[in-house]
């Protein structure tokens, strides 16, 4: 994301300009922009004109508007985030006041104005903006019959392709339909990584899954990048990487993640970050489950006690549309922060953001065992 | 994902494009009724209930508009699965009203059309459903003129009931089902209390008179490289099930790949990754017979990847063959409680799995006893080793019997040991041979008196059965060419074209047999790992929430809510997720121990709910058993066992 332009005064209001340039960056405007803040973008808008004769005429206008946002929408197939409001700009084609959705592509820039920029608020745009914490890596979960093909980002995973392919079972004579079957399935395989998998900007592609297919899945990569010629995969034999996996379902991507021919090469990155501290905080909640609690009041507990050590939250938590619940989490990861425990912020469209999520979005591991607070009922 | 995460309504969305209708927002509030934006909330309700239903994106709109018109919607749907039923029958109120629908979408672009659209509409009086529509009449003379109607059309077609009755029926059945999740409701018909089921007994007879041998499913497990295929192998080739030219091919092949020792793997392991690693990937169905017994044997892979395929088969198995290997290092590396970072040996966890899927009857095959020169004592240490363990695991001392054998050398497999080493204690302690031991187990009771239960572990096809076939295993009920049946979960009909067995067209199947199935009126593509077939009055049923009474293994992380988890049930392997922890419950007695709780740690008994991605079938426990063990395993490790105990209301 290229910040254009910041202007936050002393109380924290003010504006900020900025260009996302992939989808990642969309997901974090999606996660700066909330109810009430003013948004300025350029548009398009239908605009309907009757002719001296009554004949109507409808043409797309390319317009400059500001709107006061009251609903977002992240839509992650199609890499746009919708932001609906009410026009806020005098203009011949729209009324103020007049409902319009702002439709952010990458590329598109955005001056978002909020009366209040919050620590988190900033955190998101400096991680945003650092180059150094985007890591993409392309991953295709395969087991016999079903593929994942996913893009892993700094701070989202995006699942891009998703195969399905009945396979027969063994069985004598017709071994040879097997056979068939698993042809076409690598082919469609194949198909989606070249369609989504920009060699030129992934680190590596991760062939995961159980058993065999991932090995037989690289063969017959290899094996048709010569015959067809398809340098994409040719140049980039060596970023090929084998890794293990249970299943072929996206959520396996938490036992990729972490293996460690695969964690070098995104070591730096929040995926890895979170994995290793989702896996430390259900550590603890099996060794001593008195130090590590899940749920907003359970959590919220052992704030009192000053007792987070290290605090997991969703980041979905600070989308929150009514603003006391965000401003209540705000204050609370600022205030652990201060007490110098760590704080991370899972992005919900990571795999284990995903799991957090689950886990009701908030999670913490303590300090010191607060059994007295393990019974409660919330 | 994000569009749940917010209040956002899709169907409302407005892109922005065309909000700029001639009634706009400075011509009175009138205009506002038209505006999806200003849409006051009440009707956006239906549209979210009609997202719900559908669960898909792109539709729900039109459904909105449905369901502000229930009754127009209705009849438009009447005349569509009418349509053999000529157009120009059809009275003029419902061609009316299919018309108003068509035009509803559009009344919001423009107020002269809609006003024009509204002053025909109110020229004729609605239809109100309290007399018998032409379809109706049609349907009624149709059915008293044909006596020889089967049952299907006479229930389809009963007497006239005014709709504002049918419709009050139906929100008193309906009421405590609201609750069900949105999806199954919507896929399953209703579900006829299984005890009013009346089974056809000539069929029940007709197909126990098939064969003169009851039917038994053996399945085969252990950790990987214990010799389960070699072991059977063996057997199927001393039973003549594998010809010696098979044979021959076979041996030739395995020394061509420079593992000899994996000839008699072969006949069983038939893909060509499988013979290249030497490892069993699928279960691989193979039949011969005892004296006692038909058996179907089904021979699971042992490696640790492959738990899921092995869960497959045992869920269909009666008798299970445990193979452990008696040689040094190799029996202790399976029965390890932890191998390297991921969960114990096979030959602990598949001895889980298999009393745990319902599997009470074991054959412990201690194997390779070449290895270790047929030592008695090696024998009776694993055996001193193992027997307490079992019984811990649930398996009762009458059911778990004990064979030493050598399946390289065929050793104690159909006759008593030959090699002197090995004859001169086996006979003396009277340890059975293989198929001795087979014949000594009892099949279970077969279900045969309740509705057809098939689950299909594939879709095939083949130049007798057809281009959509299935096989599976019959879980309940009977079978026969011609039987009507319905395909879920997709809720298809379609009509069984030939039964076959091992091969064999038979006249019928009953509960207990493992069968391929020709269809006809049915897309292959439909057919798959996870169908089951089902008699149309007593369906199965399709959900994607149910609670399970689980029992975790030995876990490193408790169970939290919201854990994903690999779901596994019969064929069906699936993501999904422990939405709520009830209880944690008293292993022995059920009573509920704890509420609520927080989270359940390893070897504890607890009430969940559970979810998954997409419905699939499966029955209470109590039903069927086989369609009602659930497994649920994460990162290649299971967490617990689990049986379905309700599938409404959860």
């Amino acid at each position: 994301m290229k910040l254009i332009h910041k202007a936050v005064d002393g109380d924290g209001a003010g504006t900020v300009k900025l260009v996302p340039e992939n989808g990642e960056d969309l997901w974090h405007v999606y996660n700066l922009v909330a109810k009430d803040d003013l948004c300025f973008a350029t548009t398009l808008r239908k605009v309907t004109k009757e002719s001296a004769s009554g004949k109507q005429d409808s043409e797309r206008i390319k317009l400059k508007l500001q709107v006061a946002v009251e609903a977002t929408e992240f839509d992650p197939e199609a890499e746009e985030l919708r932001l609906k409001g009410q026009n806020l700009t005098e203009n011949e084609h729209v009324r103020l006041g007049a409902y319009h959705t702002l439709t952010i592509e990458p590329q598109r820039p955005l001056s978002i104005t909020k009366q209040l920029w919050d620590d988190v608020h900033l955190g998101v745009i400096e991680q945003a903006c650092n180059p150094a914490a985007s890591a993409d890596l392309a991953a295709v979960l395969i087991e016999e019959g079903v593929a994942h093909v996913c893009l892993v980002g700094g701070s989202c995973t995006f699942l891009k392709a998703k195969i399905e392919q009945n396979m027969p079972r063994k069985r004598g004579a017709a071994a040879a339909g097997y056979d068939k079957a698993l042809g076409k399935f690598f082919e469609k395989v194949l198909q989606a990584v070249l369609a989504n998998v920009n060699f030129d900007v992934v680190r590596c592609l991760v062939l995961a899954g159980p058993g065999f297919v991932k090995d037989q899945l690289h063969a017959y990569m290899l094996q048709e990048a010569q015959r067809r010629d398809l340098t994409a995969i040719q140049t980039h034999k060596s970023s090929l990487l084998l890794a293990h996996a249970s299943s072929g379902y996206k959520h396996a991507l938490k036992e990729v993640l972490v293996q460690p021919a695969v964690a070098n090469q995104i070591k730096d990155t929040k995926a890895a970050a979170e994995v290793r501290a989702l896996d430390s905080f259900y550590t603890m909640l099996s060794n001593d489950s008195a130090r590590a609690f899940y749920g907003p009041g359970h959590v919220m507990a052992a704030h009192e006690h000053l007792a987070i050590d290290t605090l997991l939250i969703a980041d979905s938590l600070f989308r929150s549309m009514d603003l006391a619940e965000r401003t209540k989490w705000v204050a609370m990861v600022e205030s652990v922060r201060a007490a110098n425990g760590t704080v991370h912020i899972f992005s919900s469209m990571h795999i284990s953001g995903e799991q957090l999520q689950q886990l009701t979005g908030v999670a913490a591991i303590l300090r010191f065992p607060l059994p007295e607070i393990e019974d409660m009922e919330f | 994902m994000p569009r749940h995460a917010s209040s956002y309504n899709y169907e409302d969305y407005d892109d922005g494009y065309d909000d700029d209708y001639g009634d706009g927002y400075d011509e009175g509030p009138s205009g506002y009724e038209d505006y999806d934006d200003y849409t006051p909330p009440a009707r956006t309700q239906p549209a979210a209930a009609g997202r719900a239903a559908s669960n898909k994106g792109k539709q729900p709109s039109v459904m909105a508009q449905f369901i502000s018109q229930p009754q127009q919607a209705k009849k438009k749907k009447k005349g569509k699965s009418k349509g053999d039923i000529p157009a120009q029958d059809t009275a003029k109120p419902p061609a009316r009203t299919v018309e108003a629908v068509k035009l509803q979408p559009s009344t919001s672009a423009g107020a002269g059309a809609s006003t024009g659209a509204g002053v025909e509409a109110t020229a004729i009086p609605p239809f109100t459903f309290d007399t018998p529509s032409p379809d109706d009449q049609v349907i009624a003379a149709q059915s008293g003129a044909l006596p020889r109607a089967d049952k299907r059309s006479a229930a389809a077609a009963p007497a006239f009931v005014p709709i504002q009755q049918k419709m009050k029926s139906l929100q008193v059945a309906a009421g405590p089902k609201q609750a069900e999740a949105g999806q199954s409701a919507a896929a399953c018909p209703p579900r006829k209390p299984l005890e009013q089921y009346q089974a056809d007994d000539a069929l029940v007879a007709l197909a126990a008179g098939q064969h003169d041998k009851a039917s038994i499913h053996l399945v085969v497990v252990g950790h990987v490289d214990a010799g389960k295929s070699t072991l059977m192998g063996r057997l199927l080739h001393a039973l003549g099930k594998v010809d010696q030219k098979a044979a021959h091919k076979n041996a030739k092949e395995a020394q061509a790949v420079g593992k000899p020792s994996f000839a008699w793997a072969f006949a069983l392991d038939e893909r060509p990754e499988e013979r290249e690693r030497g490892v069993t990937v699928d279960v691989a169905l193979a039949h011969f017979d005892t004296p006692k017994y038909r058996v179907t044997l089904m021979d699971a892979p042992g490696h640790r990847d492959f738990v899921p395929s092995m869960i497959t088969g045992t869920s269909q198995a009666d008798v299970a063959v445990l193979v452990v290997d008696a040689s040094v290092g190799e029996f202790e590396a399976g029965f390890a409680e932890t191998q390297g970072t991921a969960g114990c040996g096979q030959t602990r966890e598949h001895a889980q799995l298999v009393r745990s899927l319902g599997v009470d009857q074991l054959i412990v095959a201690v194997n390779k006893m070449d290895m270790v020169d047929y030592s008695q004592e090696r024998f009776e240490e694993i055996r001193t080793i193992m027997a307490p363990w079992l019984k811990k695991l649930g398996f009762k001392e009458a059911g778990v019997q004990w064979v030493p054998v050598s399946g390289q050398l065929g050793e104690n497999l159909w006759a008593a040991a030959e090699a002197p080493a090995f004859s001169q204690w086996a006979a003396a302690t009277g340890l059975p041979h293989l198929v001795e031991a087979i014949d000594a187990t009892h099949p279970p009771p077969r279900l045969t008196g309740m509705p057809l239960r098939l689950m299909a572990t594939e879709g095939t096809k083949s130049f007798t059965l057809g281009q959509a076939a299935v096989g599976g295993k019959v879980v309940g009920g009977v079978l026969r060419a011609g039987t009507r049946v319905l395909v879920a979960p997709v809720m298809e009909l379609a009509t069984v074209k030939v039964v076959e067995m091992a091969g064999a067209a038979v006249a019928a199947a009953q509960a207990g047999d493992t069968v391929d199935v020709g269809l006809v009126g049915v897309d292959p593509l439909h057919l798959r790992a996870g169908t089951v077939l089902c008699d149309p009055e007593f369906p199965v049923a399709v959900a994607s929430r149910f609670e399970v009474r689980i029992m975790t293994l030995d876990l490193r992380i408790p169970l939290l809510r919201g854990h994903q988890v690999m779901v596994h049930l019969h064929a069906e392997s699936l993501p999904g997720r422990l939405v709520i922890l009830k209880a944690t419950l008293n292993p022995k007695t059920g009573e509920v121990l704890k509420e609520r709780p927080r989270c359940v740690a390893a070897r504890q008994a607890a009430l969940a709910v559970v979810e998954i991605e997409r419905p699939i079938c499966c029955e209470r426990f109590a039903d069927y058993r086989m369609l009602g063990q659930v497994t649920l395993r994460d990162a290649g490790t299971t967490l617990a066992v689990g049986i379905i105990t309700a599938l409404e209301d959860v």
